[in-house]
């Protein structure tokens, strides 16, 4: 009956709908993985996509559809955002993606540790969900290669570790990182330019991200559309199936880039561990130099715009056209590799310590705190072995960081950066506490590993690396590490690939735990918003309701709990304070800026 | 990551000089002894400056070398560049002074042109000015230019001035087969500019008439190229290869072979892979399963089947796998995974899996709040050891610094024999695991004379769930705990102390490490009769490495058993009952953690609070979820019958134990109708 009553209404109403199409507007971060049997409970069914972002943001919103029968492919389209007052937000600034979800690793969602199963999970952002085909039956996962000639033919992601390591017969060569059969990053492995018709079976849900490039020159205001669905009859006809509501909401400030929970003038600064560098990319392209050249200048634009601004590829620090031209920067701490610092002479350190202050110099200005690493891991007897080392070339104002295990204080006297393997959490407050006084405030105390990269659940991912670290008093992530290959995770052995994205033909493709990274950033660019409009009007007893709003904001940061509370509340509730801070501060600039005029009256 | 670094040499070198520095002055003085020949004044001389250097000493290290350097220069060949004069650039550079050391430059070139060369490019490098070095590269002759880009220069790439040297040198008809190979192997393997692949068309050309005694770095060119999948790449080499007389082995290394094979057919010349197959697995002394895998690989690029191809193989079942397992791996290489699926499953088949675990769990009236309740209850218990291999290499897992695991050096008179035995019973109160090791010596371990053992255990509360990781060792219990995912409203991690504890006991004869999992931290996921959660523990046991389940590795979730539970539905309201009873009287009070509770204030009252609240959310939100929740509250009494608790535990419970994450909830959709709508 049901299924009769969509077709006549689709025969007599025209551009009505045929069959039943359900959505639900989803939380893009939600800890819920939606698979295609899963019906989004903490959805709201029916209701609009809500996108609430700052200038210079971007910001997703997500929504799932499901079809009470096979409704074929169907297309998406996003209309152009309007607001009541005539404002446009274009269909450019909209990126519409479909939530690919295949096999990984059974112990995918949860951890980074390998598993031999093979379980459902939702991850990739593609325009061409076939790009990857998912097959039930065999729980197996396949590259879709188009050739030059118009070939099209698959590669098989799912084989067992015997089978995954092309390099087997070359050990000794290459990088111990790189060996996957699939080469990945060819002309004949790409996605498509823009959301390309998907399939709508019956009860099947399929989830979409709806990304918004809010530019700082936006205006503010709230802008209104709709994602319409439609299918195409036997008679070529296109007919309109659902139509999703886009509610967009500008906010009338910018985000500065992340700060410090106790310093919102002091950068909290993302490095990864990263096996990204012209060289491995050449080893996904079939060794094709100027392509590699491009795909990396496209990683860098894609990283920057996920909100990892300072570079990590190996030869950062001799790419910075490419670095700038993909928007990132190097911030304060320049990772620069052009040589390293080993133990050696005196003399000759000395050499090898000038050589790479004048390059510092000459590239990055006399100003640069270059950054010269050493070992990984040690003990407090190994560290002490090659503290004059790290002394010398501090002398030329290198900064050293330190991963060691032994306890940060083994090392307070010469680490500048100083990242452990801590929970990046309250679990490490009390740790992080001493070394910010330790340090005066002047050092950066990261984490890694716990957990390391590859979580594909994006509220994880999102604490992880944003309030959880922030609230805790660290000042930086330095996570192991970015790939971008490893397209197989079931053939690990201790640890599943870490992969934040994964390496194509033009540069990476997205997922939804790098999201979820962004978002972690952006928490904590609001809560920087936050921090300096409330800090000023803290003890500001000359305005008693501006400092009960501070403080009420301030407050909400205080008590959040990193571990648990939910990060969108957090965000809107942090927008909220802000919004009311800026009326404060407005008022309070007005009023400033009248007194001299008052004064003038009265003499 | 890697393991620590162990400390170079040089490092102690750094304590060592310190110390010599002392003893500058007479060592000095000593050069001047006149019983010293020169070759031992010289190293003296050379011992004597460097630690001056050391020391910052700069102006007595070089009047040292410019006292001493005439007198080797006399006793040294006109065609030579002595020693000291190389020192005395090296004292410039450690001065700082770059003009000074290319003035010695001038010198030593005018002795050897190319020696003056190659040290006026290290030396610039060494300033960082590499701006100048191609002043002194196109000083260096053709012999040595090469050689020093690539291998002292570091050539991954060579600046692209010395690649077009080489370009040029190489197709120059004057310059000699083998200089032209070795030329492109120095410089040019990956390169892939038009200009750079005509290179290397010349040299397929060449006539092998004059390569006889050529060879070039293999392990850098073509192996690099297959890494990169540059196929056409590896083809042309390994043809370089066969004419380079002295790389005849090379040539016929089976590893190489097989490379090429499948270059050539990645590269499109699929029957020339196949023919090369063939002949290779004829090849004189080729071991038997390298013979099969280039079978496969002819059979694959020509689309045969590959079903029988080792029907009448005469392999073992080791050999046999170890042909499919390269089968399937050249079959992903050549992109072909209808014939890596096959092999997939045949190579599967060689190897065989114990079967699933499982465990009963029952249920016991008495509340088992000690390991001596457990050992009144143990009886009527399922038990099992742990007794399947663990299946990984231990050495690997040092490399995980996320886990506190610690598998302990053997001590004298550990028992080699001990292993874990594990049994499981739930209460009203929680689910309780009970891993006892017998062993008479028991009292030894409790006492630190001997190692007991350490288990490794993982938990997850059925299917796909997030689960825990727990170190635990015999004298004190759970010390380790790693939950993977953070709270949410289906999501309750473990604290040990709040939601989870462990105790230890030990006797004569046994030692016992009791594990509490409160079920207040699953009331979501109550198990009903025949539902399982999941479960392994790993032994670090002196014996050897044991599991329960036969985990492969680390947190190796689909290895894991099943703890089954033996539940009849009294029994399970009776667990609900304890959760109705223990949630229902403090629910509104959501506090805050540990110290940094400030006040315990009631979450209505705050949100309805106009100035630390929202009254608005809270009219619109929570008056009636609260009113609904209360009036549920009300009806909790001690003598509750089983309906009710039921319907108790469905309707409020959630509310009640997730009310911090259903207020997020609330208050996320509140707040953001109001910004869309309102924008404040």
């Amino acid at each position: 009956m049901k299924r009769m009553t969509g077709f006549l209404a689709a025969v007599f109403a025209g551009a009505a709908a045929f069959g039943g199409v359900t959505h639900w507007a989803v939380d893009p971060m939600s800890e819920t993985p939606y698979l295609p049997d899963v019906i989004p409970e903490d959805g709201r069914k029916g209701g609009t996509v809500q996108i609430i972002a700052a200038k210079g943001e971007y910001e997703p919103g997500s929504f799932v559809v499901r079809a009470d029968e096979d409704l074929g492919r169907v297309s998406l389209e996003v209309s152009e955002l309007k607001s009541a007052d005539g404002k446009r937000f274009p269909q450019s600034k909209l990126d519409l993606k479909v939530v690919k979800v295949w096999y990984q690793s059974g112990n995918a969602w949860f951890s980074y540790f390998a598993d031999k199963g093979a379980k459902l999970c939702p991850e990739l952002l593609l325009n061409d969900e076939d790009l990857i085909r998912v097959d039930v039956a065999k729980k197996s996962n396949y590259a879709r290669l188009v050739e030059k000639d118009g070939r099209v033919h698959e590669h098989w992601l799912c084989e067992p570790k015997a089978f995954k390591d092309r390099a087997r017969d070359l050990r000794g060569t290459g990088h111990f990182r790189i060996g996957d059969t699939f080469v990945c990053m060819k002309e004949n492995f790409r996605d498509a330019k823009k959301l390309m018709p998907v399939a709508l079976p019956k009860d099947v849900s399929k989830q979409f991200f709806l990304t918004a490039n809010v530019t700082k020159d936006t205006l503010a205001g709230l802008y209104k559309g709709t994602v319409t669905i439609s299918r195409e009859t036997p008679d070529k006809k296109r007919v309109k199936v659902a139509a999703v509501p886009v509610a967009l909401r500008v906010l009338p400030f910018e985000l500065p880039r992340p700060m410090c929970y106790f310093d919102p003038y002091k950068p909290f600064v993302t490095w990864f561990c990263d096996y990204i560098n012209l060289s491995m990319i050449r080893d996904q392209n079939g060794n094709d130099e100027a392509l590699a050249r491009k795909q990396l200048a496209n990683i860098c634009r894609d990283f920057a715009q996920h909100g990892q601004y300072v570079p990590s590829f190996g030869g950062a620090d001799g790419e910075p056209e490419i670095v700038r031209a993909g928007g990132q920067d190097y911030c304060d701490l320049i990772p620069v590799r052009h040589g390293t610092m080993r133990p050696a002479a005196l003399r000759d350190m000395r050499v090898n310590a000038r050589r790479l202050r004048r390059f510092a110099d000459r590239s990055y200005g006399k100003d640069s705190h270059p950054v010269q690493g050493y070992g990984d891991e040690y003990g407090f007897y190994e560290m002490r072995q090659f503290r004059p080392m790290i002394k010398l070339y501090q002398q030329y104002g290198f900064r050293f960081p330190m991963n060691c295990q032994m306890g940060y204080m083994g090392g307070i006297d010469v680490a500048d950066i100083f990242w452990p393997p801590v929970t990046p959490d309250h679990d490490s407050a009390d740790m992080t506490a001493r070394y910010n006084d330790a340090t005066g405030g002047k050092g950066t105390f990261g984490w890694y590993a716990c957990q390391h990269v590859g979580v594909e659940n994006p509220a994880f991912t999102r604490r992880q690396y944003g309030f959880g670290p922030y609230r805790a008093g660290l000042s930086c992530n330095f996570n192991y590490a970015h790939h971008i290959d490893e397209w197989n995770d079931s053939a690990a052995e201790l640890y599943r690939p870490m992969a934040m994205n994964y390496g194509c033909y033009d540069g990476v493709i997205d997922t939804i735990q790098w999201e979820g990274f962004r978002e972690g950033q952006d928490d904590i660019r609001y809560a920087t918003v936050l921090k300096r409009l409330a800090l000023p009007f803290a003890d500001a007893y000359d305005n008693v309701e501006a400092r009960a709003e501070a403080r009420l904001a301030l407050h909400l940061l205080a008590e959040a709990e990193d571990d648990s509370t939910d990060l969108t509340t957090l965000r809107r509730e942090m927008i909220r304070h802000i919004l009311k801070l800026m009326k404060f501060k407005a008022a309070a600039e007005k009023s400033a800026a009248e007194k001299p005029a008052e004064k003038e009256v009265q003499a | 990551m890697n393991r620590a670094i162990s400390v170079s040499v040089s490092a102690f070198a750094l304590a060592a000089s310190a110390a010599f520095a002392g003893d500058l002055d007479f060592y000095a003085e000593e050069c001047a002894n006149p019983a010293l020949d020169v070759n031992k004044r010289v190293a003296l001389v050379d011992s004597c400056v460097a630690k001056l250097c050391d020391a910052e000493r700069y102006a007595e290290a070089e009047k040292l070398v410019l006292t001493y350097l005439p007198q080797q220069q006399a006793a040294t060949p006109t065609n030579r560049v002595p020693s000291l004069l190389n020192l005395l650039a090296s004292v410039y550079v450690w001065a700082d002074r770059m003009d000074d050391a290319l003035g010695v430059v001038k010198k030593i070139g005018a002795i050897d042109k190319d020696a003056g060369a190659k040290r006026g490019i290290e030396i610039v490098r060494s300033f960082d000015r590499a701006d100048l070095e191609r002043g002194f590269a196109d000083q260096l002759s053709d012999g040595a230019c090469f050689g020093f880009y690539g291998s002292v220069g570091g050539a991954v790439d060579p600046p692209d001035y010395m690649k077009a040297r080489a370009m040029k040198y190489i197709l120059d008809p004057k310059t000699s087969p083998s200089g032209k190979v070795y030329a492109y192997m120095e410089t040019l393997t990956l390169d892939n500019s038009p200009k750079s692949l005509q290179c290397l068309d010349a040299l397929l050309k060449l006539p092998t008439n004059g390569l006889e005694r050529t060879s070039f770095r293999w392990h850098t060119t073509y192996k690099p190229a297959f890494i990169k999948g540059d196929w056409k790449r590896v083809v042309a080499f390994y043809r370089l290869m066969e004419k380079c007389g002295g790389m005849a082995r090379s040539a016929a290394d089976v590893k190489n072979r097989r490379i090429y094979a499948l270059a050539l057919a990645n590269a499109g010349d699929k029957k020339a892979a196949a023919e090369a197959c063939e002949a290779f697995a004829k090849a004189e002394k080729i071991a038997e399963t390298d013979a099969w895998s280039f079978r496969y690989i002819a059979a694959m690029v020509r689309g045969e089947p590959v079903k029988d191809i080792l029907k009448d193989a005469k392999l073992d079942v080791k050999d046999r796998a170890l042909v499919l397992e390269a089968a399937g791996r050249n079959a992903q290489t050549l992109d072909l995974p209808a014939y890596a699926e096959e092999l997939a499953k045949e190579y599967a088949a060689c190897f065989t899996r114990p079967g699933e675990r499982s465990l009963k769990v029952s249920f016991s009236s008495e509340v088992i709040r000690s390991v001596a309740d457990w050992r009144a209850a143990y009886p009527k218990l399922e038990k099992a050891l742990c007794d399947r291999p663990f299946g990984a290499d231990v050495e690997a897992l040092v490399t995980d610094v996320n886990t506190q695991r610690t598998i302990a050096e053997k001590k004298e008179g550990d028992n080699l024999k001990a292993t874990v035995e594990v049994s499981a019973v739930c209460d009203r109160y929680a689910l309780h695991v009970f891993l006892r090791v017998a062993d008479k010596d028991a009292r030894k371990v409790e006492h630190g004379f001997q190692n007991g053992i350490r288990t490794e255990i993982y938990f997850a509360p059925g299917d796909n769930q997030p689960y825990q990781c727990m170190g635990a060792n015999p004298l004190e219990g759970v010390t380790f705990l790693m939950n993977t995912l953070y709270d949410s409203l289906h999501v309750k991690r473990l604290k040990i102390g709040d939601g989870f504890r462990s105790e230890v006991a030990f006797t004569d004869d046994d030692y016992v490490t009791h594990l509490v999992f409160d079920w207040k931290n699953f009331y979501d996921k109550l198990p009903k009769d025949g539902d399982h959660y999941r479960f392994d523990c790993l032994c670090w046991a002196p014996g050897g490495h044991k599991t329960w389940a036969g985990s492969r590795g680390i947190h190796h979730s689909s290895d894991w058993g099943r703890l089954v539970f033996s539940l009849t539905p009294a029994q399970l309201t009776e667990i609900k009952r304890e959760l109705v009873l223990s949630s229902y009287r403090d629910w509104a009070t959501v506090g805050t953690r540990g110290a940094r509770r400030m006040l315990t204030v009631n979450q209505f009252t705050k949100w309805a609070d106009p100035a630390v609240g929202d009254p608005a959310f809270f009219e619109k939100c929570l008056k009636d979820f609260k009113a609904e929740h209360e009036a549920l509250a009300k009806r909790v009494k001690p003598e509750m019958d089983d309906a009710t608790v039921n319907e108790i535990f469905d309707k409020a419970v959630p509310g009640w134990m997730g009310l911090r994450h259903v207020l997020d909830a609330k208050r996320k959709d509140f707040l953001g109708d109001e910004l869309i709508e309102k924008g404040e």
